[in-house]
């Protein structure tokens, strides 16, 4: 998994990088509310420099969708 | 994807992982970090790992999502040494919150309450589809919002002493009458400004409450890279990416502003500081400060935000290794913003800057803690940096072109509002210059102390001069009895409430008028009251200001019969000065608190009034 995703996602949801894997999920980490599902995507788009759209964050709910909708930019 | 709920405490998470911080680590790990959003949601977590010590309790208020933002700014003022405690009020509540008297925001007892309403949430035509409407429509939409803003501040100074943050209103970064939107009375422009002028103006003097320009602070971030409309849409998130930087940042430097004073004094240097150029090797005809020359512009500038620093009531002060016959030909010879006049204190000659520094400190009686150093030179920086570990450092870089922006945009000169006493602050500092002077040539000091034909006054506070008495309260040092660092809204308490005597000293002189440099709290009590508080600034000291306000004190303390008057003395680093007060004023010490506290009474029969060489004592019954 993307490194720099990896300690996003620690970061934001306030999980130990370790425990991070793509299988992360909304409904695993409880820690993975609204708020924080803001923050992340927040932290995701600055770090990786892309925009998602409206259905892309509704979407999204595992680690490993927003490694790939990261894809391209983050290699 | 749903709003949050609102309506928690916010405080970081320690995981098993995270090792306890030192704070002051944690400080420079902050101020080095580019913040972006998973910083800060570390950094708010690390927080949590510390010993806090919650400086300043804020409830936060409005109907847009302030999560975000509320940690940010908790970081940001981590970091400038303020610990914010903070509540988040439940989403478009914030009349209810104030209302119910059981509610969490009241359970919070916010020394500040920050609210904030995003415009367009409020009613959209304050974005977009106001061009379909009537004339006067966006108009009205605008006044009702505002008329919204001022019953809630009327509402909140009812039930709660909290000082208020109000933040005025963004702009939206695109016009619904795009590129001729300036054109039409009802555009963005207009009414954007007249929402945010009509807003400021309701509250300009007013103690309790205080605007805060997010719409400068988002302008100045970039107002399109400042929303997501998507954000915007999914989870009602106004301020996102520079703009979220940008508030966080103004709200912290308010909140800091509102716990810890601002510094007192900028010392500076003066060749490629003040001017470009070295005056002892260029010569006065050599230095690069005049219009037409890019270079001398860029001094001209600094001087002038020099001037703008003045005149906020920071001293400003030179500290220089020059000859001082080649510095005043210098400010004689050329046309410059600032003339000698401006500095309250100069030191322009060959010693160690550090030893300058300490003198000039002196001389102008603050505490070193109340002095920002600035200097081109790194070797001079690094200096009064190892030598003086509790000077601020200002390090210019080597482009002139920043040091305007530098100085304008610290937080060390930070006020949330300024008093007239501010402007007036360095014709104070060289009158005192003056009374030394004159002190010198008296030798006698009863004779000097008759010479200065002093006089005071004294009133009730009655809320007029809080801000004024606020800064007293967080700057006094060295003559403050028991150093408590009330808040504005404790202070505004005391004001009200009739079992505490809380009162005002002003004075004047042939020299000037000193102002307002002196307060106190008494507990009044029919058998024992107290004198909680009681603080002179230093520049009303050493002239019997003292004696005569005791005296007053005493006389009001025992006129409703009480058996004994108590005070106490609680020694800190810096209250020497106060320390023989009450044995001076005839007090007797009745016990020693294991913490080195002094608590000391006198009784009626013995407190009549001490000799003084104030004679002349007015009495202001109206208040301030």
């Amino acid at each position: 998994m993307n490194e720099q995703l990896r300690f996003i996602v620690a970061d934001t949801l306030g999980i130990d990088p370790e425990a991070v894997t793509p299988e992360t999920s909304r409904d695993s980490e409880p820690g993975w509310d609204s708020l924080n599902h803001l923050r992340l995507i927040t932290a995701v788009e600055e770090a990786f420099g892309v925009k998602l759209t409206m259905a892309e964050i509704q979407a999204i709910t595992r680690a490993a969708e927003l490694e790939a909708r990261i894809g391209a930019a983050a290699r | 994807m749903g709003v949050a709920a609102g309506g928690e405490r916010q405080a970081g998470r320690v995981l098993p992982g995270d090792r306890p911080d030192d704070a002051a680590a944690l400080r420079r790990e902050i101020l080095a970090s580019p913040l972006g959003t998973a910083d800060v949601e570390r950094f708010f977590r690390r927080l949590g790992s510390l010993d806090r010590r919650a400086d300043l309790r804020v409830a936060w208020l409005g109907n847009h999502t302030l999560e975000p933002v509320v940690r940010h700014a908790a970081v940001l003022a981590f970091a400038h040494g303020v610990d914010l405690d903070q509540y988040v009020g439940p989403f478009d509540q914030h009349f209810q919150a104030l209302l119910d008297p059981g509610s969490a925001l009241h359970a919070a007892r916010p020394d500040v309450v920050v609210f904030t309403l995003s415009a367009r949430l409020f009613a959209p035509v304050l974005a977009t589809g106001g061009g379909a409407l009537p004339p006067g429509a966006r108009r009205a939409a605008a006044e009702e919002l505002l008329e919204h803003v001022r019953s809630w501040v009327e509402v909140a100074r009812q039930r709660t002493d909290a000082t208020l943050l109000v933040c005025n209103f963004p702009r939206p970064a695109r016009s619904g009458r795009g590129i001729a939107d300036p054109g039409s009375a009802e555009g963005d422009a207009a009414l954007y400004g007249w929402l945010n002028e009509s807003l400021a103006s309701s509250y300009r003097g007013d103690p309790q409450v205080h605007v805060l320009d997010v719409d400068g602070a988002i302008a100045s971030a970039g107002r399109t890279a400042s929303g997501n409309a998507a954000l915007f849409h999914l989870a009602k998130l106004e301020w996102h990416g520079p703009g979220l930087t940008a508030a966080a940042e103004l709200l912290a430097r308010a909140l800091c502003a509102l716990r810890r004073p601002a510094k007192k004094c900028l010392l500076l240097d003066l060749d490629n500081t003040l001017w470009g150029g070295i005056v002892g090797e260029d010569g006065v005809d050599g230095l690069r400060i005049a219009p037409g020359d890019p270079v001398g512009e860029a001094f001209l500038d600094f001087q002038r935000a020099l001037l703008d620093l003045k005149g906020r009531g920071v001293l400003l002060g030179i500290v220089s290794k020059n000859n001082r016959e080649d510095v005043e030909e210098a400010f004689r010879r050329l046309s410059m913003p600032l003339s000698l006049d401006d500095f309250a204190v100069t030191r322009i000659d060959w010693q160690h800057k550090h030893l300058n520094v300490e003198s000039a400190a002196a001389e102008l009686d603050i505490g070193l803690d109340a002095v920002v150093f600035a200097d081109d030179n790194p070797v001079e920086c690094e200096l009064v940096r190892q030598m003086l570990p509790q000077v601020e450092v200002l390090p210019l870089p080597p482009d002139p072109a920043v040091y305007a922006d530098l100085v304008l945009r610290s937080w060390h000169f930070d006020k949330l509002a300024l008093t007239d006493e501010d402007a007036q602050k360095t014709v104070q500092y060289r009158d005192n210059a003056a009374r030394r002077r004159a002190r010198q040539a008296t030798a006698d000091l009863a004779s000097w102390l008759e010479s200065l034909d002093t006089t005071i006054e004294i009133g009730r506070v009655r809320g007029g001069q809080l801000d004024r008495l606020h800064q007293l309260f967080a700057k006094t040092n060295q003559f403050n009895l028991t150093t408590k660092r009330y808040t504005p809204a404790e202070l505004r308490r005391f004001a009200r409430a009739e079992e505490w005597l809380f009162e005002w000293l002003r004075v004047r002189d042939r020299f000037g008028d000193l102002g307002l440099v002196g307060a106190w709290l008494v507990r009044l009590d029919a058998y024992e009251p107290e004198i909680d508080s009681f603080l002179l600034s230093c520049r009303a000291l050493g002239r019997d200001v003292e004696t005569a306000a005791c005296n007053h004190i005493k006389a009001r303390a025992f006129e409703d019969g009480a058996r004994r008057l108590l005070g106490r003395f609680v020694p800190t680093p810096k209250n020497r000065p106060a320390a023989g007060f009450y044995a001076g004023q005839g007090f007797s010490l009745v016990e020693r608190l294991p913490d080195g506290t002094e608590v000391y009474g006198i009784t009626s029969a013995e407190a009549g009034p001490r000799p003084c060489a104030i004679s002349q004592v007015r009495i202001e019954e109206g208040g301030a």
